[in-house]
This record gives structure tokens, C-alpha cells and sequence, in this order.
């Protein structure tokens, strides 16, 4: 590095000047005293002193070959040719030359002394070779390196050390000792021997910066080793101290910043004031340039970033981050910048979610696309992996909003072709949407709208089918869509799920129909009260209808009625009562019924009576009867009590007929009742009876038929083996009276209606007297096993037959009716006798009426 | 006094001064044969990196204190041991407080190079310890005179074993420092070569130092490290 630079560049400064005269008066006594050249030869060797002392290597080491060419064995002149060699750069040349010089021991004590210097700095620029002055200072070389150009320095301080002691005026040998021991890592004793060239050539810049060098080497660099450098780079701008700049330059970056820039600014002068072309001069300067353009934009950086913080604060982020992008547009690159570009883009990611959130809440096209691209730049800006899956999700989600938007659209003309009855059209638009990728909502509208079209076509099922599909959010959005899916279920005969549907609907959007549906599921259903309130809505009402709303209300009173809540329930039941009798004109039993027993327990009793007279009087068949026998006790309570005895029995008798039975209180009055009122002679509804006579002459029978009625006489015919004979018989209140041929008899047949004494007649006819009374009743008649009569009338009758010679002949009766069959059995005795016994063998019921 | 000397027959005069004789004798040849082993210990001169001239690769401290000269290695050895051939070097190691490194020193590894390049081994202290301890030659000529011999054998031996002891201790053994021990320090003796002739010149002199720098986490290989470290003053 040094010797480059001192052969490339003169002039030396004042200590080299003067060794080179030295030097080059020694070559002359050396020359001189030599003698034997010829005058050419001293002619070379004059010529080449003087080339080495303009630093003229080449011209030098010609003149120098010259003179060798014909004196091989001068020793001036091959140690001048080694010097040459060495400041030419050929050292290990120079050291080959300089040793066998040596070896040669040709020289005197001066040119020893100059040769041993010769070969100490042949060594040291060898060992340089091995390890420059930045490798070495920086440690970068392996240690087998660092070794062998340890050991060319080493055996440089040896030659330059002998050197010194042959001459120890010289200045060269001693300072290139010192550096040979700095290399050395010696620093201590280079500074020793540095100190002591100060004495020998005190204006020479090289030893100051040799101490430089040992002071850095010994403690590091500090400012004093870097201000001597300085120092010596300011003070001596020439090309010999280009070693000097290039420390500096090697310094550079370890110094603090105003040494750095004081540094950039000596190198550029140097480098302008002599014109070099040194590599890492021109290298180091390129690199200054450019850090000087980097501390400008670093500046006009920290500038921007202290803008954009600015902006930042006062949420113009789109500004802020454009003023960092033009930076890194240009390329520049700075951990400051990307650090605060991702903060701010980090910020403003969020911010942009955050805004996006309006436009999403907005929904519409505009706002969609504007949110796709907030949430595009937000998942741009942000670093963060999570937000950027989060982002991405978003996105996804914004896409999906707009690509319904456009299935919107597909719906919006399936709809239009709808309502423009091109069914067939709408279907096929429909039919075109992707179902899975349809947002609930629009899936909703397409199966709706498909539903509709089904519908159109009275494809009932399919209809159906499509709006059952619908969501429960979507039948919230779309009210009347349950009105189409009602109507669809009815007319596919799904009715019961069709009112359902229409149950759904709101009461705005029914029609009559609709209500009516509803209504009738709601009876079915046992909710009168929801089905009036249906029948209520409907606005033009149908004889249905009024049968409907009866029923309701029958129902809707029945259920008051069980709930005890009798004035509510006589309130309905007369409205369905009214709705029955009058708009209907078919009156309801069992609504009466209802209505009386509602009254009855409400304390109303005379209209409970009134109902239940018309519950009566409705004669609604024995099925209702026996549901509301009950009915008939209460009604024959109420008739009794108002001495409607007839119609008690009736009643009682019903209740009876029902399986009722009867409270102890008012069974033995039903059979006084009985024995009054029912008929123990029944011509309308027997053809004839056919008896068993026994007698103690044997049995016979003999029939009794009624043949016919004459106004209020029966015509009844008695045929007794082959004797027939004929009869009328009619009643004349409680009596029988038998008219047979011109004898009348009277028998009574019942009790009075009264409470007095049983029936009971005398008569007297042709002499003789008779008595008929009922004896008792609610009597029982067994003829067989079989066949056993119950509530029968015992009538008993006497016949006096006068004998003239003696107490008269009587004749007693005993005959027991039973009831609704007539005569079941009879006895006749004469005194206390049985002389004949008759007993009823068959009673045959008329099919047709008596005529 | 006088009058003493009077009472003194001639016989007894003779075999006084012949015992007298004698007795200086012994004295003189005692006190030529007895032996002793007297030095100083080396002197604590703190830390490696309290020396201006020491060295450092990382975080690694060394500095190296020459002993050779006459009178410093009379005062800590007892003995001229560059005469002996050997060269003392006081050879101090220092790991920096804030460094994790963990460095190997071996003794054999430690070479003293000379200005013109020779390079001295570090030789174990025993060989030193035998060359230069004292020899039971000097009591063979007490047991001529009877009486010293013993006394000469006895104080032959004790010097020897505390020269042996003293230089054991202030030896250097090969070391492993570490944050556990960060500093040590001891005496290399280095070997003159027998063909080396004259009196070593120190001067310009460094020993080079191989340490080895065990594997941390990021390198589990270690690696060799190797610099010059020159004397310090």
C-alpha cells in the first residue's frame, strides 16, 4: 500500500528527500569506488540512480540490466535492481535479489546497511501480500495467514534492525522496523521505536501516522490516534498519503458520526486535490455519496414519517401512507420506515374495518363494493396473520353479498315474469339459481317465487312442497307466502295442514274463505272461542257459516257450561240456540238441553223448565235422551211440583226408559204415576192376546183381537174354541167398559189421577150386583220362568148372583194388567174357590196402526 | 585470660588446636554442603487487561511478564534459570466480565517466539524442577568429615523439596476458563534449545498463545484461536 503509493508519486517530502540523496550519493561512492564500467555502463548506472530518485522504477531497472548485463557481480547495481523490483511491487523478487546481495558480502557497511533495509521492507510488502493492512487490523485472516505474515514481519524487524545498527542515522529503516513491529502486534515497542524517529526526520508525516496505527493497535481506536491521522490526511493532501486516507477510510464506519462526515469530507478533497484513482478511495466515495443521499432521505424521512404521524392523528391515513409509499417507491428501504409504514397500515386497517362496517349495514351495491375494496386494502395493509384470515373472511362474505345482489336480480325478473302470468319463464329463471350458493334470503324468495309459479300452474303438491322449503325467516319476510302454501296443502287435500299454514298468516291478509278454514279447524279443534273469532272476521257471511258459528257457540257454552261459568255459558248457548231455531231454523236439542241445564244451575228455574220442556218437546231421539235423561228428572221435579202429574210421569217415565234411575224420594211416587198413567190395555198397539184357560176340566185357550176401532170403541173379538164372539170395549176415564152383546160391564184399568181411594164401581145389572176395584199395583206376575211382569195392576171383581134358595153365589175375580201388555193372568174363584185360572200364552204387537 | 592459658599443659594445647581445627573445619565444610531454597513469590499484579500491553480476542485477556532476567529470576526462582536454559514467562489470563465464552489453555500449546523466529517450548515444570534442584554430591564430601554429613544430606533434601513445592505453585497448568474462573495465571518455563547459542534475547520476544474456544449454542464446534501476546512492563 505505502510502497505503491511512493512510487507513483513524487515528490517526497523533505526526510525521503534527503534519503534519496543520500542514497543516491551513496550509489555514486559505491560506483565510484567500484570502478572497472565502462563508460556505457557508468553511463546505465548514472541514468538509473537518477530514475530511482524520480521514483522512475522501470527506466531504473533498464539502466540497471544494462550495467549487470556485463558486470553480473555488481553489487550496487543488483541492490539497486532489488529496489526497483521492491517499489515496482515485485518484492519477493527484490528479496531474492537483496539476500544473494547480502551473501555476496560485496557491499560496505553503508550499502550492508541500505541492503538490510532493502530486504526488511522486501519482507514487510511479502507480508503484506499475505495479510493487508485492513485484514490485519480487522482480524480477517485465518491464523495459518496471520502466522506466515507474522513471521516475514518478524524477520523483517531482524534485517531492519541490523540495518539500524549499521546506520543508525537513517530514518527509513527505524520507521519500518516500527511498522514491522506493529504488525507484529508489538504496539509498544513500535511506539517506542516511532517516538525515536520523531528525533530523526521530526517533519515526516509517516511516523505520526505509524503511531496512529500502534496507538489503535494498543487501545483500540481513540480520538487521539484518529485526530493525528486526521491531522496527517489534512496537512499533507498528496498521493504518498493515500495509506493514510485509506485508513481513514477503513475507520469510517467505527467512528462517531461527525468524525464520519469530517472523514467523507477529507477523502473527497483529497481525492479532488490529487486527482486519484485509488480503488477504495473511488469505492469509498461512491459509498459516502449514496450515504449521503440515504442521510438525505433518512431526513427527508423522519420528515415525512413526522408528517404522516401528523396526518395519522387527524385520520387522513390515506395521505399519511402515500407519503411513506413514494419512499419506498424509490426504493429506499429503512427499518424505521417499514416499521411505522406497517404501524400506520396496521392502524389503518382497522380503521377501515371498522369503517366498512357502515357500508355493510348499508347493503346496497354501491356500499357492497365499497366495502369489498376497504376490507381489499385493509387486508393489504395489515401484517397481522389473524386480521388477514379475519379480512379474508370478510371478503368472502362481501363477495357472497354481491353475488346475491345479482342473484337479487335473477329473482327481481323471475318475479316480474310472475305477476306478467309467464309462468313458465319464471320457472325457468329459477330453476337457473345455484340453491346452495343463495343467501338464506334469496333462497327463501326463490322458493317462494317457484311456489308461486307451481301454484299458477295448479301443480298443488309441487307448490306445497316449494313453500314448505321456505325458512322460518323467510315466512317472516314474506307474510302472505303462507296464505300460498295454505291454499296449496288444501287443494292437494292436505287441509288440516293448509289451515295451519293459514293459522300463520296475519288476520289483514285472510280472506272469507281463509277464516272459514281456519274456523272449522279450530272447531275440530276444539277452540270455539278462536273459530267465533274467525267467523267474526268473515266479512260476508254464509248459511255455513251461521252453522258454523252455531256450533261454535253451542260448543263454546258446552265448555262454559263444564267450567262452571254459567252465565257466560247460557250466553252462548242462547246464541247458538237462536242461530239454531231461527236463522237455521233447525232447533238443536242438545243445545237446549244445554241452555236448560246452564240455567238450571245458574238458579234460573222456570227458564231452565222452558228449555227443558223445549229440549222435550224437540224429542231428540232416544240417543239424546239418554245423554240428558238427567234432564228428565229435573223436568218431572218441576212437573210434579206444578201438579203436572202426567207430565211428571213422562218425564220419570223417560228418565227411566234411559236407565235412569229413580231417587227414593220419587220412586214411590212414579209408581202410583205408573199405575195412573200407563196403559194396561193397550188396543193401538196389540193385535190380539192368547190366553191358557185351566180349568178343573182341562186346559183351552181362547184369543182376544182387536179388529179394529170404532171413534173411541174397540171392536174386539173373543174366540174361544169354535165360538167367536164379539165385543166393544172403550174407556171412559180410568174404566174399561166391555160392552158384550147387550151386557155392559165397567172394570177400572188405572188409578186417579187424584190421591184418593183406588177406583172402585157397583153396578147392579139384571139383579146382579158387581164390584171392580184396583186392589194394589206395582205388582209382580210370574207366569214362568220366563216370563215375569213388573208394575202390574191388580183389579179385583165381584159378581153377586142371587139364589133364591139361599145366600147368594159369588163370583170373585182376580185380574192383574200388566202394563202396555193388557190381561196377563186371571182368576176366577166361586167362594174361595179356583175354578179357573187364565194366564196370558202370547201377546202379539200390532205392525200397523188400528185403523 | 593470660592466666588461663598459663595452666594449659603443651599436650593439651595441641589437642585443642587439633580439635579446634577440626571443629573450624566442620564449620567450613558444613556450612559450604548445607543447602537452602530461598525465593519470593511472584508478585499479584492484578488482571490481564490491567496491563496495557495485553491482548485480547474474545473477550479472551491475556498478558505475559518476561522473569528471565538475572535479577528477577534469582528473586522468584532462587536460580538464574535462563543459565539452566529455560526461560520463566509469567503468563496471566483474564476472561472479560461480560463475556459467556468459555476458553481451553494448555501449557504445551504456548510458545515463546523469538526475534529471529525460533520458537521455545513450554516444557512441564518437573523437567525444570529436576535440572535445577540441588545435588547430594556436596554431602558426600560432609560425610567425609564425620559429623556435617547428615546435616548436609538433610538440608539438601529439604531445599529441594521446597524449591520443588514453590515452583510447582507458581507453574501454570493448563486451564479451562470460564465464568466460573475468570482469571488465573502462573509461569511457563520455556525450553532454550541446546544449539541455541548464548544468552536468549527477549527482546522483540512474544509468546504465542493458542487458546480454544469452546462451542456455545449458535456453534457447537469451538474453534482455535491464536495471536501473538508480547510483554508487558
Amino acid at each position: 500500500m505505502i510502497s505503491a503509493v511512493e512510487s507513483t508519486c513524487p515528490p517526497r517530502p523533505a526526510g525521503r528527500q534527503l534519503l534519496a540523496a543520500l542514497c543516491a550519493a551513496f550509489l555514486a561512492i559505491v560506483l565510484t569506488s567500484c570502478g572497472g564500467l565502462g563508460e556505457k555502463e557508468e553511463a546505465a548506472l548514472e541514468r538509473a540512480r537518477l530514475a530511482l530518485d524520480e521514483s522512475r522504477y522501470a527506466n531504473a531497472l533498464v539502466d540497471f540490466d544494462v550495467v549487470l548485463e556485463t558486470n553480473p557481480e555488481h553489487a550496487p547495481s543488483r541492490l539497486g535492481r532489488a529496489e526497483a523490483l521492491l517499489e515496482t511491487g515485485d518484492s519477493s523478487t527484490a528479496l531474492a535479489e537483496v539476500d544473494a546481495v547480502i551473501a555476496s558480502g560485496d557491499l560496505d557497511v553503508r550499502g550492508e546497511s541500505h541492503a538490510r533495509y532493502v530486504r526488511g521492507r522486501s519482507l514487510i510488502e511479502t507480508g503484506r501480500k499475505l495479510l493487508g493492512d485492513t485484514a490485519f487490523r480487522t482480524r480477517g485472516a485465518t491464523h495459518d495467514v496471520a502466522r506466515r505474515a507474522r513471521e516475514r514481519f518478524m524477520a523483517a524487524n531482524v534485517a531492519l534492525r541490523r540495518s539500524t545498527e549499521l546506520d543508525p542515522s537513517r530514518y527509513e529503516p527505524v520507521l519500518w522496523r516500527a511498522y514491522a513491529l506493529y504488525r507484529q502486534e508489538n504496539f509498544r515497542r513500535a511506539l517506542e521505536l516511532l517516538q525515536s524517529c520523531a528525533k530523526l526526520a521530526e517533519n515526516d508525516w509517516r511516523h505520526a501516522f505509524f503511531q496512529a496505527l500502534a496507538w489503535d493497535g494498543l487501545q483500540g481506536l481513540n480520538s487521539q490516534a484518529v485526530s493525528q491521522v486526521l491531522d496527517v490526511a489534512l496537512e499533507n493532501p498528496r498521493v504518498e498519503t493515500t495509506p493514510v486516507v485509506v485508513f481513514l477510510i477503513d475507520i469510517h464506519d467505527e467512528v462517531p458520526e461527525e468524525t464520519a462526515r469530517r472523514i467523507e469530507r477529507i477523502v473527497a478533497a483529497f481525492a479532488e486535490e490529487t486527482a486519484s484513482k485509488d480503488a477504495a478511495i473511488t469505492s469509498f466515495l461512491a459509498r459516502a455519496e449514496k450515504s449521503k443521499i440515504e442521510r438525505a432521505n433518512a431526513a427527508e424521512l423522519d420528515r415525512s414519517i413526522e408528517d404522516a404521524k401528523r396526518l395519522a392523528a387527524a385520520d387522513k391515513y390515506e395521505e399519511a401512507l402515500a407519503r411513506l409509499e413514494d419512499f419506498r417507491k424509490r426504493g429506499f428501504t429503512s427499518a424505521e420506515l417499514d416499521k411505522y409504514y406497517a404501524e400506520l397500515g396496521e392502524r389503518w386497517s382497522r380503521v377501515l374495518e371498522v369503517q366498512t362496517a357502515d357500508y355493510l349495514r348499508r347493503g346496497t351495491v354501491g356500499d357492497l363494493e365499497k366495502a369489498r375494496a376497504s376490507y381489499e386494502r385493509a387486508n393489504k395493509l395489515t401484517a397481522d396473520l389473524d386480521r388477514q384470515i379475519t379480512l379474508t373472511k370478510k371478503l368472502s362474505m362481501v363477495d357472497g353479498l354481491l353475488a346475491q345482489h345479482n342473484y337479487a336480480d335473477r329473482l327481481r325478473a323471475a318475479r316480474e315474469r310472475l305477476d306478467a302470468k309467464d309462468v313458465s319463464a319464471a320457472l325457468e329463471l329459477l330453476d337457473l339459481l345455484p340453491e346452495a350458493s343463495l343467501s338464506e334470503a334469496n333462497r327463501d324468495m326463490c322458493f317462494y317465487l317457484r311456489g308461486r309459479a307451481h301454484f299458477e300452474k295448479k301443480a298443488w303438491q309441487q307448490a306445497s312442497q316449494a313453500f314448505a322449503r321456505v325458512s322460518p325467516d323467510g315466512l317472516r319476510a314474506l307474510p302472505r307466502l303462507e296464505l300460498w302454501r295454505g291454499w296449496s296443502l288444501v287443494r292437494s287435500g292436505r287441509t288440516v295442514e293448509g289451515v295451519r299454514a293459514f293459522e300463520k298468516t296475519r288476520e289483514v291478509d285472510r280472506d272469507d274463505a281463509v277464516e272459514r278454514l281456519i274456523a272449522e279447524q279450530h272447531v275440530r279443534d276444539k277452540r270455539f272461542a278462536d273459530a267465533l273469532a274467525c267467523l267474526g272476521r268473515v266479512e260476508e257471511a254464509e248459511p255455513a257459516d251461521v252453522g258454523l258459528e252455531a256450533r261454535c257457540r253451542h260448543h263454546l257454552g258446552v265448555a262454559l257450561f263444564q267450567s262452571r261459568e254459567y252465565k257466560r255459558a247460557i250466553r252462548e248457548l242462547r246464541a247458538a240456540d237462536e242461530l239454531y231455531s231461527e236463522q237455521l231454523q233447525k232447533p238443536s236439542a242438545e243445545t237446549v238441553a244445554f241452555l236448560g241445564r246452564a240455567l238450571h244451575r245458574n238458579g234460573d228455574v222456570e227458564a231452565a223448565r222452558e228449555a227443558f220442556e223445549r229440549f222435550v218437546f224437540l224429542d231428540p231421539g232416544p240417543e239424546v235422551e239418554r245423554r240428558f235423561r238427567d234432564i228428565f228428572l229435573t223436568l218431572a221435579r218441576a212437573r210434579l211440583a206444578a201438579r203436572d202429574r202426567r207430565g211428571g210421569y213422562d218425564a220419570l217415565e223417560t228418565y227411566r226408559r234411559q236407565g235412569g234411575t229413580l231417587p227414593a224420594d220419587i220412586a214411590s211416587q212414579f209408581v202410583r204415576l205408573a199405575a195412573t198413567f200407563r196403559d194396561f190395555l193397550p188396543f193401538e198397539r196389540v193385535a190380539f192376546w192368547r190366553y191358557e184357560k185351566a180349568t178343573p176340566d182341562g186346559r183351552e185357550s181362547f184369543d182376544v183381537i182387536v179388529r179394529g176401532r170404532s171413534e173411541d170403541r174397540y171392536l174386539i173379538e173373543r174366540r174361544e174354541g169354535s165360538v167367536t164372539l164379539e165385543e166393544e170395549w172403550s174407556r171412559d176415564g180410568v174404566y174399561l167398559v166391555r160392552k158384550s152383546g147387550q151386557a155392559v160391564f165397567r172394570v177400572p184399568l188405572s188409578l186417579t189421577i187424584e190421591d184418593s181411594e183406588p177406583p172402585h164401581v157397583e153396578f147392579e145389572k139384571d139383579g146382579q150386583r158387581y164390584q171392580a176395584s184396583v186392589v194394589s199395583f206395582d205388582t209382580v206376575v210370574k207366569l214362568d220362568e220366563k216370563r215375569e211382569y213388573r208394575g202390574c195392576l191388580r183389579v179385583d171383581t165381584l159378581r153377586e148372583i142371587p139364589v133364591p134358595d139361599g145366600k147368594p153365589r159369588t163370583i170373585r175375580q182376580r185380574i192383574w194388567l200388566a202394563p202396555d201388555v193388557g190381561e196377563v193372568k186371571r182368576q176366577v174363584l166361586e167362594g174361595q174357590n179356583l175354578v179357573c185360572e187364565v194366564t196370558l200364552s202370547e201377546v202379539r204387537r200390532r205392525e200397523a196402526p188400528l185403523e | 585470660m593470660t592466666d588461663v592459658h598459663a595452666r594449659i599443659a603443651p599436650a593439651d594445647r595441641r589437642f585443642r588446636r587439633t580439635v579446634s581445627c577440626l571443629a573450624t573445619l566442620s564449620l567450613v565444610a558444613l556450612s559450604l554442603g548445607c543447602a537452602s531454597y530461598a525465593a519470593r513469590p511472584l508478585i499479584s499484579s492484578g488482571a490481564a487487561s490491567s496491563y496495557l500491553e495485553h491482548t485480547e480476542r474474545h473477550g479472551l485477556h491475556i498478558a505475559v511478564l518476561d522473569l528471565s532476567n538475572l535479577r528477577t529470576t534469582e528473586k522468584h526462582f532462587d536460580r538464574d534459570l535462563p543459565d539452566y536454559q529455560f526461560v520463566p514467562v509469567q503468563f496471566l489470563a483474564e476472561l472479560d466480565s461480560r463475556s459467556d465464552e468459555v476458553f481451553n489453555l494448555r501449557r504445551e500449546h504456548l510458545h515463546l517466539v523469538l526475534q529471529d523466529g525460533t520458537r521455545l517450548q513450554a516444557v512441564d515444570p518437573i523437567d525444570v524442577i529436576d535440572k535445577v534442584s540441588f545435588s547430594h554430591v556436596r554431602s558426600f564430601f560432609s560425610f567425609l568429615l564425620l559429623i556435617p554429613g547428615p546435616f548436609v544430606t538433610a538440608s539438601v533434601s529439604s531445599a529441594n523439596e521446597e524449591l520443588e513445592s514453590d515452583y510447582l505453585e507458581k507453574s501454570l497448568r493448563s486451564v479451562r476458563l470460564s465464568h466460573n474462573m475468570r482469571t488465573f495465571q502462573g509461569v511457563v518455563f520455556f525450553r532454550v534449545p541446546a544449539e541455541y547459542d548464548g544468552r536468549v534475547n527477549t527482546e522483540d520476544a512474544f509468546v504465542e498463545v493458542v487458546a480454544h474456544r469452546e462451542g456455545g449454542t449458535e456453534s457447537k464446534l469451538g474453534s482455535r484461536v491464536e495471536f501473538p501476546v508480547h510483554f508487558s512492563r
